[in-house]
């Protein structure tokens, strides 16, 4: 075939394919007119020889300040930084601040939909958080948590429970009520490498609580659908503290783009001056002799021993019932702080076993995979053989257990779903 | 030049909307894609309109710039071998899918800079002149381009002649 055969086929299979002849095209060029003006006018504006030099001479100032004349750091390092300082306060300065959280809608009657939090930070083991909770029924409640040294104090509804600090409940922002409920962990387990690692992207942030300059980390959509966190599968961007990498304000999107979860820094001071006793638990009140660890005939006898409200399954899946309740050591205000509930199945053999204890308690942190329990609460299901679902609600942490040996009693399993519908409906 | 009014637009746009949907078609082988890009580079053209001599050789060359940067930014995506969203004629349907499919796979086997000189040389039956213009390049090379194009795409199965015979619509015609 000769180079004018080649043509005359191409020009005769162009024919033959029968292209509409009329496309309606308009609308669409209609709609994006505004869209083309304005980006010849920031076009124009950007060519000005004047606004260039500026715009240079501002970059680099903003570098020099933000940077210290050293290398921009890359999204990934700043990414990193801002966990950091939220796992653990690394090279965070003493601060004290204010923040507020929102929750979009359809989050179910869990999750607040507003907490304003106010934290006094003064190193990793001595800080103050005081959270206002308005929940969606309109109901509000107070919690204070304080960290001093080893112990942490949980001051709730005029009642005070001192547990020793410890592990994953001893951070800050883990036992904060702001970094319980706004799903941080989904958004930097996703920052991890691999082929899940979402997009990063890292532009100048206006100013922000006081801070003249922030960095505004744009964090793209989850490239794998997260188990633990769906509801902020979308992209997200935090604002940050280019000194400190403090978040400061935070807006998490949903898969479907719809607002889910923001948060705002509304006033921010860094090496403030503390009030004498800021990181001082109050006294317990006198209470009567320590209840002795040991078998509970009842769930009312179990609420009274207790230092604080029980979370207790509000349905039992499966014919299961409650079998044996236990109290074990760890006195906090005279009263205990840690339980186990066994329960049966319709045969009477041992199947499941409930254990709780506050959220700061050293309980052990078994790791394994996510497992959503409800919206805004996921658990993790332990790799071995799956038998231990554990999770963090409402200050406590809750762990089940089905097959396997524990406290000397020999469980059957039941199905994980079961285990899943069990821990959903506590309350 | 005055930028015209939006019904002499409108009308611009309506009457030359056909011939640069066809091209970024064909150059990136996506009837919502070659939509999306005529629908932006009328769109700029307008913004431009003042200051272009040409309105029809500038909006063509903008789809030809749009067509290299949505292949720059695709140019990992497979082609199907039905395109899920090429339109449907009314008639001969079964016809016009394949002689679209085959055209499609085998400009999708060329250079985008060669592809374009076949588009628009040969599809859209331009003369060199235009092509050179909407390409930014010398007549020269769109000569030389369409030649390497002709050799590349001569042995390509897809065009391949089933019995030395083209598809029905006759060999002589033009494009459109």
């Amino acid at each position: 075939m000769s180079e004018a055969d080649t043509a005359r086929r191409i020009r005769a299979f162009a024919e033959a394919a029968a292209l509409p002849g009329n496309p309606d095209v308009w609308d669409g060029v209609l709609a994006r007119l505004d869209g083309a003006r304005r980006q010849r006018a920031r076009r124009r504006v950007l060519s000005g020889g004047v606004l260039a030099v500026g715009i240079a001479a501002a970059a680099t100032v903003v570098i020099v300040v933000v940077f210290g004349g050293t290398q921009p750091l890359s999204a990934a390092t700043v990414a990193h930084r801002a966990a950091a300082v939220l796992r653990d306060g690394t090279g965070l300065p003493p601060v004290t601040l204010t923040e507020v959280v929102t929750t979009g809608s359809g989050y179910g009657a869990t999750t607040p939909q507003r907490v304003v939090e106010h934290i006094d930070y003064a190193a990793a083991d001595r800080w103050r958080d005081t959270a206002t909770i308005t929940w969606p029924s309109g109901r509000t409640q107070q919690t204070t948590t304080i960290r001093a040294g080893g112990q942490i104090a949980t001051i709730s509804a005029g009642s005070t429970s001192i547990s020793p600090a410890s592990g994953q409940g001893g951070s800050w922002f883990e036992t904060s009520v702001v970094g319980q409920r706004l799903n941080w962990t989904a958004v930097l387990s996703a920052l991890g490498t691999g082929r899940c690692t979402p997009s990063l992207h890292l532009t100048q942030g206006g100013p922000l609580a006081g801070v003249q300059h922030t960095l505004a980390l744009h964090i793209g959509a989850a490239r794998c659908p997260s188990e633990a966190a769906p509801e902020t599968d979308g992209p997200a961007t935090l604002w940050l503290d280019p000194h400190t990498y403090l978040v400061l304000r935070a807006e998490l999107h949903g898969p479907a783009g719809q607002l889910a979860q923001t948060m705002q820094v509304s006033a921010l001071r860094y090496r403030p001056t503390f009030r004498a006793g800021t990181f001082t638990p109050p006294t317990p009140a006198a209470t009567p002799a320590p209840t002795q660890p040991g078998a509970v005939p009842t769930l009312a006898a179990l609420r009274k021993a207790l230092a604080y409200r029980p979370l207790l399954p509000s349905r039992l899946p499966g014919g299961l019932r409650v079998a044996a309740i236990a109290t074990l050591a760890g006195p906090a205000a005279g009263k205990l702080t840690e339980f186990t509930i066994t329960y049966v199945n319709p045969a009477g053999s041992p199947v499941a076993q409930l254990y709780e204890a506050p959220v700061a308690s050293p309980s052990v942190r078994f790791s394994g995979r996510p497992v959503v329990i409800r919206p805004g609460i996921t658990g993790t299901l332990s790799s071995e053989e799956g038998r231990i679902l554990w999770w963090l609600q409402d200050g406590r942490y809750c762990s089940l257990q089905t097959g396997g040996t524990t406290t000397g009693v020999q469980l059957e399993k039941i199905p994980v779903s079961e285990l899943t519908q069990l821990a959903a409906s506590f309350s | 030049m005055d930028r015209p009014s939006i019904d002499e637009y409108r009308e611009f746009v309506c009457s030359r909307s056909a011939p640069l949907v066809h091209l970024a078609f064909w150059m990136t082988g996506n009837w919502q894609d070659a939509e999306d890009i005529v629908q932006d580079a009328l769109a700029k053209t307008y913004v431009r309109w003042p200051g272009t001599e040409h309105p029809e050789a500038y909006v063509r060359r903008i789809v030809v710039n749009g067509c290299r940067r949505r292949f720059r930014l695709r140019r990992r995506e497979t082609l199907l071998a039905e395109p899920p969203d090429t339109p449907a004629a009314a008639a001969g349907v079964e016809e016009a899918a394949i002689a679209r499919r085959a055209l499609v796979a085998a400009l999708a086997s060329l250079p985008v800079r060669q592809r374009a000189v076949i588009v628009l040389r040969y599809c859209l039956d331009q003369p060199e002149a235009d092509v050179a213009a909407a390409l930014g390049c010398s007549v020269g090379t769109v000569k030389s381009q369409a030649s390497k194009a002709l050799a590349r795409l001569r042995s390509h199965p897809a065009l391949a002649p089933e019995g030395e015979t083209a598809p029905a619509g006759g060999v002589e015609g033009d494009c459109q």
